[in-house]
């Protein structure tokens, strides 16, 4: 549920007073289970309540999503959530102002290794096997190994360089001491292509979202070591975004489409069983993958072993709760202290200039008043401080509940200090940081 | 699956760049090789589906690599370009903020470029010109309309539905769309398709 008051919002009341600029829009995901909010609002009608007709377009790349978006051939599309940033400063790639104004879900992504890793991780730290948290130096004592046999460098796959997923395996690696630009080898590699690459052992362990992780425990060709979520709790992961330039010639449109987005977040949320989101993401032109594989954790249950029951992982993926639709600029700000500490922007960079110009909050709040959704009354958060879930004040408005939001080695962020947040990350991995000064 | 050399082929130009083709749609990749050579550009090779590019590109070490801009190795030369730097042959993607309406035409065309760190624009730009007009071409239109049909069609049948719903019950719209809405979760079917079946079933009624 996002709050307690969503029951009372009234559905395209307003409609008729504004002028939707652009009714017709192309969208591009990506087929991964978290495209769901997208498949939702079409295929539940909440694009056509809000007066659109939307092409949902299945993108191959995230490159291209980038790209189609930055020139119009997208009006918009699910985005890595620090998509928006690396645009906007031209990281590698065509430089566009970019803006989201929705998050589209938390969490999300797995590291998955090979069996034969796997083994060798369990065989160098026994323990890992019932905390997944020692799982980074279970690695660290395999690669310590590796390098006295004079074996060559383990290799890992990313799906894009300014992804949650390359900062959540660059951390767990980092946590451990392990520099993952001079210990390991990371590559990109397209999510379809991920367990073929590790079955034929181009790839010993990758970061992805689902369903490939749960494939390569299904198939037999790779364990998880750890989710997302137990890196850090709640993280940010897909936003919606779209260029800054047409967020400003179309504001109305702007907030249609995120109405639509955050109704389907709500109705995925109040969802009693997920039968039915499940059923809708398996077909073809979406994710095209058997129900019975992306429904383990889309109904927050997690695979870890073949032939054992799934774990109950219920905020493996999150969809409405937790204020999980909000565009926080904190999130923004974490972003971008990992692209600095590994060397992807400047030192000089300033986070929160950054963060208010591509994470717009203000347009949440406009679209989520008029649906009378609750929302935060402020943009940044510290994140690290809340092992369980925890009640949000703000000003008169109902609290707000929210998750945990705790890492795997208890570091704590204030968004308002991130160099000192990021000069005691790199202090406590023994100085891993490619960042330059 | 990688289709030969064409090493043999080619006519050899001075300083002739060697362009690379990656394109999931065989044909069109095949198409534009010929149109290329025929131009009298050295084409090194062709990869059609799911090699690992920055291998190949470590052997055939082209200038230009030409690739359908959806295609899902194109991520994998997204690290190439931004995180070894140090490389020798770095490859950038052909983003130039000189020539916006270039890059325009070709993200439209679905067409994207990477580029050896250093080559002048002028060099490439009429290579990247005729993948442009040979995507261009190839853009299946019909896909690009049944899309657009599929959906508009929809909304005729939701309006259409709602309509007949709003006069049959005399209710509102916002009423009307919510029937709509339960009919389609309690079939669990498409919004669209229902009020297309109940379209049909009323004026068979009437």
């Amino acid at each position: 549920m996002i709050c307690p008051n969503s029951a009372r919002h009234s559905t395209g009341t307003n409609l008729k007073m504004m002028r939707i600029e652009k009714p017709i829009l192309r969208i591009g995901f990506v087929p991964l289970t978290d495209c769901a909010p997208l498949v939702v609002a079409q295929e539940m009608g909440f694009f056509t309540e809000e007066g659109l007709a939307v092409d949902l377009v299945r993108e191959g790349s995230w490159a291209g999503i980038r790209d189609k978006v930055a020139y119009g051939v997208f009006d918009a599309a699910q985005m890595l959530a620090p998509m928006p940033i690396a645009t906007t400063l031209g990281i590698a790639g065509v430089r566009k102002p970019t803006i989201t104004a929705l998050s589209l879900d938390l969490n999300g992504n797995a590291i998955t290794v090979s069996t034969s890793l796997y083994e060798q991780m369990c065989e160098a730290l026994p323990a890992m096997v019932s905390d997944r948290k020692l799982s980074a130096k279970a690695l660290k004592k395999v690669i310590d190994n590796r390098v006295k046999q004079g074996k060559d460098k383990l290799t890992f796959g990313i799906v894009f360089p300014t992804s949650m997923h390359n900062y959540e395996l660059r951390y767990w690696m980092a946590s451990a001491g392990i520099d993952p630009d001079h210990d390991v080898q990371l590559i990109t590699v397209p999510p379809p292509h991920m367990v073929s690459f590790l079955k034929d052992k181009k790839l010993d362990g990758y970061c992805v979202g689902e369903p490939w992780n749960t494939v390569a425990t299904l198939e037999k060709v790779g364990r998880t070591v750890i989710t997302g979520y137990e890196i850090w709790n709640n993280s940010p992961e897909k936003v919606l975004g779209v260029n800054s330039d047409w967020a400003d010639r179309h504001p109305n449109t702007h907030f249609a489409l995120i109405r639509a987005v955050l109704r389907a977040c709500d109705w995925i949320e109040k969802q009693e069983d997920c039968k039915q989101v499940v059923d809708l993401l398996a077909q073809e032109r979406y994710v095209g993958a058997l129900p019975s594989v992306i429904g383990l954790t889309m109904c927050g249950k997690y695979q870890f072993e073949l032939g054992k029951h799934p774990e109950l992982m219920p905020d493996f993926n999150v969809f409405g709760r937790f204020t999980a639709t909000f565009p926080w600029r904190s999130h923004a700000v974490w972003f971008v202290t990992q692209m600095k500490r590994w060397g992807q922007v400047s030192a000089d960079v300033d986070e929160r200039m950054i963060a208010e110009a591509t994470y717009r909050p203000e347009i949440y709040r406009a679209a989520a008043s008029e649906l009378g959704i609750n929302f935060p009354t402020q943009d940044y958060k510290a994140e690290g401080t809340h092992a369980k879930s925890w009640s949000l004040f703000s000003d008169d408005r109902d609290e707000l509940t929210m998750g945990s939001d705790v890492w795997m080695d208890g570091q704590v962020f204030d968004p308002s200090k991130p160099s000192e947040y990021l000069a005691r990350l790199c202090q406590a991995s023994g100085g891993v940081t490619s960042s330059k000064t | 699956m990688r289709v030969d050399m064409y090493e043999s082929e080619l006519k050899q130009l001075p300083e002739a760049l060697k362009i690379m083709v990656v394109d999931e749609d065989s044909a069109r990749g095949r198409a534009l090789v010929s149109v290329l050579q025929d131009s009298g550009y050295k084409v090194v090779g062709l990869i059609l589906t799911g090699e690992y590019l920055p291998s190949v590109m470590a052997d055939s070490k082209p200038d230009v690599v030409l690739i359908d801009i959806s295609s899902p190795s194109r991520d994998t030369l997204e690290m190439v370009s931004s995180i070894h730097r140090d490389h020798k042959r770095p490859v950038v993607m052909f983003a130039s903020d000189d020539d916006e309406k270039t890059v325009q035409a070709a993200v439209e065309a679905g067409v994207s470029a990477y580029v050896a760190d250093g080559l002048s624009l002028a060099k490439f730009k009429p290579i990247i010109q005729v993948a442009i007009a040979h995507f261009q071409k190839h853009q299946s239109l019909e896909r690009e309309l049944s899309y657009a049909k599929s959906s508009l069609d929809e909304r005729k049948f939701i309006d259409r539905a709602k309509g007949l719903l709003m006069q049959k019950r005399r209710c509102d719209e916002t009423e009307a769309f919510a029937l709509l809405r339960k009919m389609a979760m309690d079939r669990k079917q498409r919004i669209g398709k229902v009020a297309q079946e109940l379209v049909e079933m009323l004026q068979l009624v009437n």
